[in-house]
């Protein structure tokens, strides 16, 4: 699981990136030092809840972006947990979303990787 | 109002053109202006009393400032201040600028401007370097696009600050300045990508692969002969969306990837 966050944060201008559970607690994280777990689980909270309203009012949206003057925020729906990266805004977006296609088809063929979403799986409010 | 003084900042630096006018006790707006920036410094009997550039001001406003080594100046006599942004003591404020004026000459060596744009070195540092909170908030501005004097604004600090960090992160090794050509060559897409991505797809989706990638280039607006190399992952990713496997359909952006990455 690490590797695969690993494989993501190589793209040119992403800063991290971190996997969560439905309630936004960590699964995985690999972001740089400096922001502590309670941040981290914060900032993931906020895009869950985020992600969960807007899939919920637009059916078979499985992604969010967001835009901030100096981050980009991307998250994916993973309806088991959610895959969260940061970015600088100049990310090139289609890179980041193949190489996370790329990433999670992998994960989904690993038993290892299944069985701990399984573990920390649930259902979201 | 008559402009009194008025001149070039190459032959006169703006720190002595303020010790002129302090020292002559005058009062009036001191205009100063870079490429597209300008900004303005009060004077009040000699005093320097407020200063304001960009979303800048007061005596941070009056640093950055000193800080540009071109650029065009005019003194009006007799303006006077919109407010006081400024309570230190000019003679303080001469003496910091010209310690910093001092440290400029050996950042320039390697921070040409404050319009110089750095990013990050692939090789980075040969050695453990540890970094204060301040220097590790600039180094996450660094991205190849933004320039120093962007940087600080983005994080509301002086422009010989950030000059001064990037100096250290850049002697660290950790950074290097983007060249001109860097910045203006619009790369283009050779034509063995499309090779290879028509290969790859018309494996996949049979002969009708090659068309539905000359429709998407069209769609995007682009031709294939000056086809931007920023547009190639976007590119990837609309044709693999004609895949309906989405087993094979990963395979194809594994391949592609790969391919984009060594690209």
């Amino acid at each position: 699981m690490k590797a695969g966050l690993g494989e993501i944060n190589l793209i040119p201008g992403v800063w991290g990136s971190l996997l969560c559970t439905n309630q936004g607690e960590l699964i995985e994280n690999l972001t740089p030092p400096g922001l502590n777990k309670s941040t981290l689980e914060n900032i993931s909270r906020h895009m869950v809840e985020l992600l969960s309203g807007t899939v919920d009012s637009i059916p078979g949206l499985g992604e969010v972006v967001l835009h901030y003057q100096d981050r980009k925020v991307f998250a994916v729906d993973l309806e088991r947990a959610v895959l969260i990266v940061v970015c600088t805004p100049s990310v090139d977006i289609s890179l980041l979303r193949l190489n996370i296609n790329v990433v999670l088809t992998r994960w989904e063929d690993d038993p290892g990787v299944q069985k701990r979403l399984r573990e920390r799986f649930v259902e979201r409010i | 109002m008559v402009e009194v003084l008025k001149g070039n900042l190459a032959q006169l630096s703006l720190l002595d053109i303020l010790r002129m006018l302090s020292s002559s006790g005058r009062s009036g707006r001191l205009d100063v202006r870079q490429g597209s920036k300008t900004g303005e410094i009060y004077l009040r009997r000699g005093n320097v009393v407020h200063a304001v550039t960009g979303v800048q001001m007061g005596e941070k406003g009056v640093y950055t400032l000193m800080g540009w080594m071109e650029g065009e100046f005019s003194f009006t006599p007799d303006v006077e201040a919109p407010e006081q942004s400024i309570e230190t003591a000019t003679e303080q404020l001469m003496l910091e600028a010209s310690r910093q004026a001092a440290q400029w000459g050996d950042i320039k060596d390697v921070v040409s401007s404050t319009d110089a744009i750095f990013n990050i070195s692939p090789s980075g540092s040969t050695n453990t370097v540890s970094l204060k909170p301040i220097e590790w908030q600039v180094l996450t501005q660094i991205n190849g696009e933004k320039s120093v004097a962007d940087i600080a604004e983005a994080l509301d600090l002086q422009e010989f600050e950030v000059a001064k960090i990037v100096y250290s992160l850049t002697t660290a090794g950790l950074l290097h300045e983007v060249s001109d050509v860097q910045r203006t060559f619009k790369e283009i897409v050779e034509e063995s990508f499309f090779e290879v991505l028509a290969d790859n797809f018309t494996e996949v989706m049979g002969p009708i692969g090659p068309v539905i990638i000359e429709d998407e280039i069209k769609l995007m607006g682009e031709a294939r002969d000056a086809f931007p190399q920023a547009k190639a992952a976007e590119l990837v990713e609309r044709v693999s969306l004609e895949i309906v496997d989405s087993r094979k359909r990963a395979e194809f952006q594994k391949k592609m990837v790969l391919v984009l990455k060594g690209s």
